[in-house]
């Protein structure tokens, strides 16, 4: 069983993925006006956030949010309004709440942070109530869940045929007091799907002259034909009073799920059996092989949760309550296409192991290469596929979608543009391009300053843009797509771009460029990424924190990215950010100088060939050659690197490409494709650039990964000085 | 709950129940039933004015054919209203229309 401490950190990172589905619908609604499917969604997110918080005793959580239930209820029903007012009282909630999580997490005084934001936050609740339709203010208080509700899916056995869910209801005697009839129930159903088949179950049912009419005996075995999701069901049944018990199995569900159905219903197995039939929940050869398999396991298979109360380690409340939690996880799966939750250490570690795996493989086949062995080298081969696929699968492991780090700005923008007075609206696309998860987290920083910057500095006043022509809403852009082996984001603005004449006086003002240098339109827009450069006139709390593009860039680069800007002035600016898709593995070509390797990331190749010098020096000079008529400059590995020594007859050329500009690589020997694990290089090396980490051989030889954007870039520059002969100081192998 | 009676051939007790038989008068609908059951042991019950009736009402019903069925007496629901039907129908009772319950069978008509 879970400890308490463990369930705690669950209940924290379910309660703050409840609140982030709060707020999309709620920021969505501010947007798009009411939608009845999102209020229910708040509803319920708040409704599950109390019955958890109930587990651990948090009662500020349960108080407040109950507080919550009351005013969303009363939109849900429509007595209250659900204006932009109500909306935004509810994103404050969400607020206060993620503060709650952050305190029940840290455990600062029990969780109970900020009473007096709390108390507050009530009071606009209920005078939120109070002033609207007054019939309402006695609102009863809202019934938690009460009803003991399983999801019955077997673990093993094979699927039954039926292609209903199997409900199988067992209301509280005390139903009809509490005011619940369950034909109105069933008739509710009959709007989610068909009702292929109802037992009521009589069996209980006392002679007239013994009955008291004010008590249930009855029971009901339901099969439904639906395609709702399972919480649609669940839901029908929310208002089931206390000692309520709800079963429910899904449609081919294995059969194991019957076999804990028999065994948890109080009839004999013959009855329910009858009744399984009846309702077509069950073939006959599947009811007599669920029968056969219960025999088999007989006692032995008590439900865990019965053991527990009958060796009074849990107190039945808790159980219930366990097990509510559990059928709202079961839900959420649903919701979330099944997603398993795995800690993030234990990924890098496999991420690791299949790393090694990767190497070994490598290895293994060229010694078998090396000693000629047909039938190893056979069996390698076979072998290095599957160990292919393991790694992809690896990696897919750790690939997000990038809507992960989007889904934080809707919210951003739209308190940045209320707080700067301007109307702004988001658009997103490419929010489903994958990339590694650890891209993903430490992006949000570099983006949020982009956001920031953009609506602060970028997109102008409404009356600004009204006189400029344009619509008085600015429009901020996420763009995410995939490209040569990068994951490229975009973030664009249609606001009045960047002036290059400001950016440059306000350059020659900090003194970073001498008053009187030439410099391309490029290279002042460049002038941003420096260190503490601030263009706007009025230095506002949004964007004079301190941090700077130049931060940005470092960031950026530190993920082996790009970030490239592109502005005109009056129509708006793009920032690109450019990203290698995964950290770990990557598929190189292997080539050699003298008796190094050196490993080019394969998806910047682009093609190979000659370079004829015929060992003569004159090679060593040229720094361009033209290929197929096009100039294509070069670098020389063995220059770069200071590895001196007589060059062979045939020196090859690998054309390597990075954001749209092409450089060639002079190396000696092309050694071919090579996969690959990167180790990052220790601290001692940050400062070289043009080496991306090195690897090791499977000859246990250590070969550098080169840094393909950084020589690239590096070429660009040294187009206008093309004196300089060693690009990296230092760099040694 | 109204309960008019009226004696039918073969000596069948024919009970017309009216109005509603829901949660709201429950109590007082067992008890006139029971008198009504233990006045005969043939009983036909005509459901054609009962325009209301709940689940805790059909329970009711659903004791009374207990009680008939244990002591070995006639029991016919009969006539249906059309809500009567669909509370029937949606819970899968719709057969309690078509049974004659009884134990002694020289007594079936």
């Amino acid at each position: 069983m879970m400890d308490l401490d463990s369930m705690r950190v669950a209940f924290v990172q379910e309660m703050r993925e409840l609140l982030s589905e709060m707020e999309a619908a709620l920021l969505d609604m501010e947007r798009n006006g009411p939608d009845d499917e999102r209020i229910h969604a708040v509803f319920r997110d708040a409704h599950t956030i109390k019955g958890s918080a109930g587990i651990f005793d948090l009662d500020h959580v349960v108080g407040f949010t109950h507080a919550m239930e009351n005013a969303l209820d009363q939109v849900r029903n429509g007595t209250l309004a659900c204006d932009p007012d109500a909306i935004g009282l509810f994103i404050a909630c969400c607020d206060h709440l993620q503060l709650l999580a952050t305190g029940v997490e840290k455990r600062t005084g029990e969780g109970d942070l900020e009473p007096e934001t709390r108390a507050k936050l009530v009071e606009r609740l209920k005078n939120l109530s109070a002033g609207r339709k007054s019939e309402t203010s006695a609102l009863a208080p809202l019934e938690p869940i009460n009803a003991k509700v399983e999801v019955l899916e077997g673990v093993s056995g094979h699927p039954v045929d039926s292609d209903a869910w199997h409900i199988s209801l067992r209301p509280a005697p005390s139903m009809f007091s509490e005011g619940l009839d369950p034909v109105a129930l069933l008739r509710y159903l009959t709007k989610l799907g068909t009702l292929a088949h109802v037992e009521t179950i009589d069996d209980t049912v006392p002679m007239l002259s013994e009955l008291k009419p004010d008590i249930s005996h009855l029971g009901f075995e339901i099969a439904l034909v639906t395609t709702e999701e399972r919480n649609r069901i669940t839901e029908a049944f929310e208002f089931l009073p206390k000692g309520s018990v709800l079963r429910l199995i899904p449609p081919h569900a294995r059969i194991d799920a019957y076999i804990q159905l028999l065994e948890d219903l109080p009839e004999s197995n013959a009855r329910l059996g009858e009744l399984l039939l009846a309702c077509k929940a069950l073939t006959e050869d599947e009811l007599e092989s669920a029968l056969r398999m219960q025999g088999r396991s007989g006692d032995a298979r008590e439900p865990l949760g019965q053991i527990l109360i009958k060796e009074q380690i849990v107190p039945p409340p808790v159980v219930a309550a366990a097990l509510d939690k559990q059928r709202k996880r079961m839900e959420q799966a649903t919701q979330e296409s099944r997603l398993v939750k795995v800690e993030a250490g234990k990924l890098d570690r496999l991420i690791d192991f299949v790393g090694e795996l990767v190497i070994a493989a490598a290895a293994a086949k060229i010694s078998a290469r090396k000693e000629k062995a047909r039938a190893s080298e056979e069996a390698i081969s076979n072998l290095s596929h599957l160990v292919e696929s393991i790694r992809d699968s690896a990696l897919g492991l750790r690939m997000a979608p990038v809507g992960e780090v989007f889904n934080r700005f809707p919210r951003l923008v739209r308190d940045l543009s209320r707080e700067l007075g301007k109307t702004v609206s988001l658009e997103v696309s490419g929010a489903e391009t994958e990339l590694d998860k650890a891209l993903i987290d430490k992006l949000a920083d570099p983006l949020t300053h982009i956001v920031r910057n953009s609506l602060d500095h970028g997109i102008e006043s409404r009356e600004a843009r009204i006189a400029a022509g344009k619509p008085p809403g600015g429009t901020l852009r996420f763009d995410a797509y995939h490209e040569t082996g990068s994951i490229v984001i975009e973030v664009s603005d249609d606001g009045g771009g960047i002036s290059r004449a400001k950016v440059l006086q306000r350059a020659i003002d900090r003194g970073l460029v001498p008053p009187n240098q030439e410099l391309s339109s490029k290279e002042i827009l460049d002038l941003i990424f420096e260190p503490g450069f601030s263009t706007a006139e009025q230095v506002t709390n949004l964007s004079g924190r301190g941090v700077g593009m130049d931060v940005v860039r470092k960031t950026i680069q530190g993920l082996r990215g790009e970030i490239d800007l592109v502005s005109e002035e009056g129509v708006g600016t793009t920032l690109q950010l450019r990203l290698p898709l995964t950290l770990a593995i990557i598929d190189g070509f292997l080539v050699g100088v003298k008796e190094r390797s050196f490993v080019v990331p394969l998806d910047m190749v682009v093609e190979c060939a000659d370079f004829p010098t015929g060992g003569r020096a004159d090679g060593e000079g040229r720094h361009i050659v033209a290929l197929r008529g096009e100039a294509l400059p070069l670098i020389h590995l063995r220059d770069l690197f200071g590895l001196d020594g007589p060059r062979p007859i045939r020196e090859s050329i690998v054309v390597v490409e990075y954001g749209g500009h092409r450089a060639g690589l002079v190396v000696d020997r092309l050694l071919g494709e090579f996969q690959t694990v990167i180790k990052p290089l220790s601290h001692l090396f940050s400062g070289v650039r043009g080496i991306g980490g090195s690897t090791i051989l499977g000859t246990g030889e250590v070969a550098l990964i080169l840094d393909v954007p950084a020589l690239v870039q590096r070429m660009e520059r040294l187009e206008s000085s093309p004196t300089s002969q060693h690009l990296l100081q230092g760099a040694s192998a | 709950m109204r309960i008019s009676v009226a004696m039918g051939k073969q000596g069948i007790l024919r009970a017309r129940l009216g109005d509603a038989l829901t949660m709201a008068s429950a109590v007082d609908a067992c008890d006139r039933l029971r008198q009504v059951s233990e006045s005969s042991e043939r009983l036909e019950l005509d459901l054609s004015s009962l325009q209301d009736i709940d689940t805790a009402g059909v329970q009711i019903l659903l004791a009374l054919r207990k009680e008939r069925q244990a002591k070995g007496h006639l029991l016919r629901m009969v006539q249906p209203s059309q809500p009567v039907q669909d509370v029937m129908s949606i819970l899968g009772l719709e057969s309690l229309f078509d049974e004659v319950l009884t134990v002694s069978k020289e007594q079936t008509p």
